[in-house]
């Protein structure tokens, strides 16, 4: 070996990764200096990103581990106003073993007239086919809901009608004796969002009620448990439920199965974990610059003791491994306090807001959104980091002996602008890889980006203009114009940070007082006081005589209302037909429907036209304009849907523009009358 | 010229012109400085304020490229070396002594020793950084940090620093400038101790004719030019 191959080896020793760590070591044992900020940015981000992330997570576990409970079944079979045929009861108890429910408001009065809203759920001695109810007082209480005239109420309607157990409940024509409060059951979840607190009672007790009567909106509910774990098998699921689509496909029936319990809610906790999760990038995103900030104005102090490495034969390599190791550790730190916190988050929400939560939190530690919010931290961390020190590592030694002109001299950092820019596009990669809706991500990645640029290029006009500009009087400006045009300034930094935050706060506000100015705008006008679900064609005119008693000048507006489900779209079954994400949710689920001779109010025809008065031919439909156009439906397409278990095909003879705000009785489809009046 | 008759050098300057950009224009910091030195040898730099000894000397340590001409230390010509290359040089050929001292304030007094060495890939960096702070008496202060020692004793350690690789060059900037006479004295006999026991060339910047006149040679520089290069001094002083 040649005495120059030796020292190359050596010196090439020299650069190695432990005298890096060494020096870093030694440099951060005195203290980080300024660099706490720079650990609390990284921690703040990542526990914004990691607990959204955790959050989401642990719902969409508690949902996939809770459905058999959630929906009280392997499967469910829902239809709203008639009850199974015997062919479908049949065919039902031939998957396994089967509990009906009935479920729909009513009113409950106490004994002194006091009166309120309640849900009632009606059962047969089958329920619950999971789980159990849980009955709050009295214990040992046992079935009591099974026993005619008893039934079991949530504690919140005791206190609003004055009564305690053992008190009699009148609801319908009957009387029923209150045995006990009710907590927790298992399928609470399917039974939709509640108007007052629920009435658990037996079928029995239902029937003496009288409320049972055609066309009463009321949801019937059939719980199928499969035999032997059979349930368990997702292929199975999806065969039972194409067989008895297939068995019947006028039934109307909304199935679902334990696997997926709760789409729509499951959808919106996803839309929502979606805005959420850009405020927390965002914040990422602002705790990047300061990081960037932190790590400037550290680097700053510390390019005498670079120059003083680079005089004693340090290479700009060794000098730019010992910060990047630096910064590293700080990362590290930052980052695991904000995954420690981040995976904190559903322990700390479940355990504050237990009682305003569908669903029990999974608590688990779930490491996919840990993965991900570290990624972004160190992402972020690069992004911001990288370039500085790589401008820092090249700092010349000369500046030991000639500060004032080395600055103008620092070799070009090229490299290392590209290497933060790259870990820019792979931060915003991750982002919209871990989104559900990813074209969405990617539109607001851009945005952020573009108000990125804007917002740098803003400071960079406001540094020159400064420095343009600085000599001028009073001092005190001309020294505050020198100081922001200074090389190093930050002004570009500042412009920035702030206005991105800012820009976020506005963005949140702007949307919140939108909303708010939406609702009250209309709100003042048109909305009405109170709307009353359920009322019978026969006392419409007693009902409006009451009203009128009480409030003279009451306005009042009636619609005929049914329940209905599109089952196809211009004769294509609607799992098999083309509808835009933004409007599945029309043929998601039944919808109301009604039928009339004239234009309902709050919607003008912006398409085709409206049948006359005395139309008595093939059903028509009116189809709100929009959700047409997501349902790839025009003037003259059928569409059939599935009311009271038998299907109607009706052909659109127009399309009208409503306006939902202003909060009047509507409807998505208004059909001729001929078409439903004997429903 | 007979090449074996002449000792060999150091450092060789020949022609160097160093210009740099300002905002006001390029400034001709350097015009044509010859300057060869002997291995071994002690020169003075004097001159006034902004006559170039400063850059002479950045020049030297490959801190400061020259704009034109030919710069060759300890053998290697450093206008073919990259900013890698140059600071392989300073650490296995050049030791730096600051007038500010620049020691590592976050390090000790050994550590800030041992750098260099460390830089080499030395694994007894540290045992030779406490051998090198005892030759310059401050074998009980290896543990204290920078802020923690007289200003005296932080150029002691710099010194050490610089010495501790043994180093063929020395290349020292007003080394007394932050210090008291006395304590300077006692720095400078330092310096010159070690010099002569390593057999090492130094190259001293200096206000301080006096100090000068313990060297070898004092060359003079004046407008980025050599006016002096101290052959009739060092005549009169062998």
């Amino acid at each position: 070996m040649t005495a120059h191959t030796a020292t190359s080896d050596t010196l090439a020793a020299s650069n190695n990764r432990s005298l890096a760590l060494s020096i870093a070591l030694r440099e951060l044992r005195a203290g980080a200096g300024g660099l706490s900020v720079f650990v609390l940015c990284i921690a703040l981000g990542v526990a914004a990103v990691a607990a959204i992330g955790s959050l989401a997570a642990a719902f969409d576990k508690a949902l996939a581990n809770q459905g058999r409970l959630l929906i009280g079944g392997d499967l469910s079979f829902e239809v709203v106003h008639r009850q199974a045929t015997a062919d479908e009861s049949a065919a039902l108890h031939d998957l396994g073993q089967v509990s009906q429910s009935a479920s729909f408001r009513a009113m409950g009065r106490g004994g002194d007239d006091k009166s309120a809203l309640i849900e009632v759920k009606a059962v047969d001695d089958a329920y619950p086919l999971y789980g159990a109810v849980n009955v709050i007082e009295p214990e040992g209480v046992g079935l009591a809901w099974q026993e005619r005239g008893t039934v079991l109420v949530q504690p919140v309607l005791l206190e609003r009608l004055g009564l305690k157990i053992g008190d009699s409940l009148k609801i319908g024509e009957s009387t029923v004796k209150i045995a006990g409060t009710l907590g927790q059951q298992p399928d609470r979840l399917a039974d939709r969002l509640s108007y007052g607190p629920k009435v658990l009672m037996s079928r029995d007790t239902l029937d003496a009620t009288g409320l049972i009567q055609p066309g009463s909106l009321i949801r019937w509910t059939y719980r199928v448990k499969l035999p032997n774990d059979a349930g368990t098998n997702r292929a199975t699921l999806t065969e039972m439920r194409k067989a008895m689509e297939t068995a019947f496909p006028q039934s109307g029936f909304a199935i679902r199965d334990w696997t997926d319990p709760a789409p729509s809610l499951r959808r919106d906790a996803r839309r929502f974990t979606q805005f959420i999760s850009f405020v927390g990038l965002t914040a990422l995103l602002l705790g990047g610059i300061g990081v960037g900030n932190a790590i400037q104005s550290y680097m700053a102090k510390k390019r005498d003791v670079i120059a003083t490495f680079k005089c004693l034969g340090a290479t700009s390599g060794l000098v730019l491994k010992v910060y990047l190791i630096q910064a590293l550790m700080l990362a590290g730190v930052g980052i695991v306090i904000g995954l420690v916190l981040g995976a904190l988050a559903p322990l700390a929400i479940a355990t504050l807001y237990e009682d305003a939560l569908p669903l029990p939190l999974a608590l688990e530690p779930h490491p996919i959104p840990l993965i991900v919010a570290a990624l972004a931290g160190l992402l972020t961390m690069v992004l911001f980091v990288l370039w500085p020190l790589g401008r820092a590592s090249l700092i010349s030694p000369a500046r030991l002996m000639r500060a004032g002109l080395t600055e103008e001299r620092t070799r070009a950092a090229t490299p290392f602008a590209i290497g933060s820019a790259a870990a820019g596009l792979a931060l915003f990669v991750l982002a919209i890889a871990a989104s559900e809706e990813r074209l969405v991500t990617a539109a607001i990645s851009l945005g952020i980006l573009l108000a990125f640029g804007l917002l740098l290029g803003f400071g960079l006009l406001v540094q020159r203009y400064a420095a343009r500009h600085r000599r001028t009087k009073p001092p005190a400006v001309a020294l505050a114009w020198a100081s922001i045009g200074a090389p190093g300034s930050l002004a570009r930094a500042i412009s920035v940070s702030l206005g991105l935050g800012l820009g976020l706060l506005i963005a949140v506000a702007l949307i919140h007082g939108s909303l708010l100015a939406e609702i009250e705008s209309h709100v003042e006008v048109d909305a009405p006081a109170y709307y009353f679900l359920d009322v019978e064609p026969d006392d419409l005119g007693a009902f409006e005589k009451t009203a009128k008693s009480i409030e003279a000048g009451a306005k009042m507006e009636n619609a005929p209302m049914l329940r209905g489900r599109i089952v196809e779209i211009k004769g294509v079954p609607v799992d098999k037909a083309e509808i835009s994400p933004d409007t599945r949710w029309v043929v998601s689920g039944d919808r109301g429907l009604t039928y009339t001779d004239s234009i309902p109010g709050a919607s003008e025809i912006e398409e085709g036209e409206w049948w006359s008065k005395d139309y008595d031919g093939p059903p028509l439909v009116s189809f709100d304009g929009e959700l047409a156009r997501g349902l790839g439906l025009k003037i003259g397409d059928n569409v059939t849907v599935n009311i009271l278990g038998r299907n109607v095909e009706a052909e659109i003879s127009s399309l009208r523009k409503i306006d939902w705000e202003s909060l009047a009785i509507n409807f998505v489809m208004v059909f001729s009358p001929s078409t439903l009046k004997e429903a | 010229m007979d090449q074996t008759l002449r000792k060999p050098h150091a450092i060789e300057l020949q022609d160097v012109h160093v210009t740099l950009p300002s905002r006001a224009g390029a400034v001709a910091i350097l015009r044509g400085i010859d300057l060869d030195v002997s291995l071994g040898e002690a020169v003075a730099i004097i001159g006034p304020s902004g006559s170039g000894k400063s850059t002479l000397l950045m020049v030297t340590a490959g801190l400061e490229r020259a704009t034109s001409g030919r710069v060759t230390v300890a053998g290697s010509d450093l206008g073919a070396l990259d900013e890698d290359g140059l600071a392989r040089l300073r650490a296995e050929k050049i030791g730096i002594v600051f007038q500010s001292f620049h020691l590592v304030p976050t390090m000790t007094a050994i550590e800030n020793v041992a750098l260099p060495m460390e830089f080499l890939g030395r694994d007894d960096a540290l045992d030779a950084a406490q051998d090198a702070l005892e030759e310059v008496g401050l074998s009980h202060r290896t543990s204290h940090f920078p802020g923690q020692l007289s200003g005296g004793e932080q150029q002691r350690v710099a010194i050490a620093r610089a010495l501790s690789t043994r180093p063929t060059l020395i290349l020292a900037d007003e080394p007394t400038g932050n210090l008291d006479q006395s304590t300077g004295a006692l720095v400078m006999d330092l310096l010159f101790a070690l010099k002569e026991r390593t057999g090492a060339t130094l190259l001293l910047i200096t206000h301080d004719h006096d100090l000068a006149t313990r060297c070898d040679r004092t060359v003079s520089v004046a407008d980025g030019r050599i006016v002096d290069d101290g052959a009739t001094v060092s005549a009169t002083a062998s």
